[in-house]
Formats: C-alpha cells, sequence, structure tokens
C-alpha cells in the first residue's frame, strides 16, 4: 500500500490527507452516465420514428441480438472510463505531516508524480475559490511557492476547503520552524 | 483517383461481430490487469481498493459475458 511506499520519518505524523472535492468527481462521472445512456437514447428514437430517422424499415425486433451486443460492448467501454476516472481521482492525493507536504498526482495510468515538499523551504501558500460552485461549495486551487528552483512550485485544483488546508499548513510549518529553531540553538 | 482499384471487402457479419468481440476482450483484460496493479500498489485503503475492484469485476464480467453469448449465436 501507498504509505508503506513513501515511507513516513521516524516519529513523523500525518495531519491530514486530502483528495480533490467530490463535485468534481460526480461532474466527471455525470459526462460518463450520459454516455453510458446514449445507445438507449438512440434506441427510443428508433423505436418512435423508424421511418422518418432512417428511410428504411428497420424492426428492431429482428436486430435484438446484435443491439444487446453492441449496447454491452459500448457499456464496458463507458464503464471502463468511469472506473479510470475513479481512479485518477482515489489515487491522486495531498498528504500533509508534521514536516512535508507529500503531492501524489495521478495524471495518467502509466503518469504518477509524487513530489515532497518539506515544510521548513515553503516561502508562501495562497489559494483561490473562483466561480459559483466552488464559492458554494468551498473548494478552489491551492498554490505554494518553495525556496528554490521554480519547478519546485505546486499547485493543485479542486482541493475541498482550501481555506482550511492553507491555516493547517501554514500552522504546521510554524510550529516546524520553531522546532527547527529550538534544535539549533541547542547546537549552538 | 479511381476508387474502382480497391475491392470492396465482404465480410459476413459474423466474422465482424467475433472481431468486435476479440477486440473489446482484449482490451478489457489489458484495462483489468492495468487497474487491479494500480489499486493493488497505490491504494491507500484497503477497503476501497476491496469495493472498487469488487464493483468493477461484478459490473463488467456479467456484460462481458452477455457479449460472448450474443457473439456466438449471432
Amino acid at each position: 500500500m501507498l504509505y508503506e511506499k513513501i515511507q513516513l520519518e521516524q516519529g513523523e505524523a500525518i495531519l491530514t490527507v486530502v483528495r480533490r472535492h467530490w463535485f468534481v468527481i460526480v461532474t466527471e462521472l455525470f459526462g460518463i452516465f450520459f454516455m453510458l445512456l446514449i445507445p438507449f437514447f438512440i434506441l427510443f428514437l428508433l423505436a418512435l420514428f423508424p421511418h422518418r430517422l432512417l428511410n428504411i424499415d428497420l424492426s428492431l425486433a429482428h436486430y435484438t441480438k446484435l443491439i444487446t451486443f453492441a449496447v454491452s460492448a459500448w457499456s464496458i467501454l463507458t464503464i471502463m472510463t468511469a472506473f479510470t476516472i475513479w481512479t485518477h481521482y482515489f489515487l491522486d492525493l495531498w498528504i500533509v505531516t508534521d514536516r512535508r507536504i507529500i503531492l501524489v498526482d495521478q495524471i495518467k495510468f502509466f503518469n504518477r508524480n509524487v513530489s515532497m515538499f518539506r515544510l521548513e523551504r515553503l516561502q508562501d501558500i495562497e489559494f483561490h475559490i473562483n466561480g459559483v460552485f466552488p464559492t458554494l461549495l468551498n473548494f478552489g486551487t491551492i498554490e505554494a511557492q518553495t525556496a528554490g528552483a521554480e519547478e519546485s512550485n505546486f499547485r493543485s485544483t479542486g482541493i475541498p476547503d482550501p481555506r482550511g488546508l492553507q491555516a493547517t499548513i501554514q500552522k504546521a510549518m510554524d510550529a516546524r520552524l520553531t522546532t527547527l529553531g529550538r534544535v539549533t540553538t541547542m547546537t549552538e | 483517383m479511381d476508387l474502382s482499384q480497391f475491392e470492396t471487402i465482404n465480410l459476413p457479419l459474423h466474422t465482424i461481430i467475433m472481431l468486435v468481440f476479440y477486440f473489446v476482450l482484449g482490451m478489457y483484460a489489458i484495462f483489468s490487469a492495468i487497474l487491479y496493479y494500480h489499486w493493488k500498489a497505490y491504494g491507500n485503503d484497503t477497503k476501497i481498493t476491496m469495493y472498487t475492484l469488487i464493483l468493477y469485476f461484478s459490473i463488467t464480467i456479467p456484460l462481458l459475458i452477455i457479449m460472448a453469448i450474443m457473439a456466438f449465436i449471432i
């Protein structure tokens, strides 16, 4: 499982695990649901106006087996797409620990990024909530800048309660800096 | 361009159906293996992993069986 692979440091505690907002997955799966209904919609139209749509004498009863075959094939392909969306949704996550932020980004099946940012290197963290649904349902984009190369900055969209997450990270960052400051003073 | 140089391919319906069936079956097998691997390797909740895989196979296997039956009796 994932947590064993990430290998937390000794004494490192997970503060929160965040996935994208449910609205994001519901919207995507809604589209898939409509795709699943397309053959039934076509069949309904053909059954309703057989002569107007196609200028042939088409009796659906003669093609029951063929229709069943085609609908099954279409359904399997659509369901496979739905599970791809679900997999990408569920395997994408932010793990905030008291020392790091671990970002797991499942872009495609064979394209997976796992980035780690130490809290003491974090310089700025900001969030944007843009749009009607994000405002009503409280989700948005969260961006963070770290000290160092620009590539090490990170950005995630569709994060639920970005304000709360920002506060959690900020608090963890302050605690981390205090701990590190204490350690430095002690060694001096 | 002289289109008459291309021969019309007359495949019987049963052959086309079987080709489609094997194509979908192949895609399904590859996709299922990838999906299973990803959930087993990267899933972070054993329960969700189990429910996802059970749901996936319990929906798709009956559909595949229906497809196979239809393909062989058409």
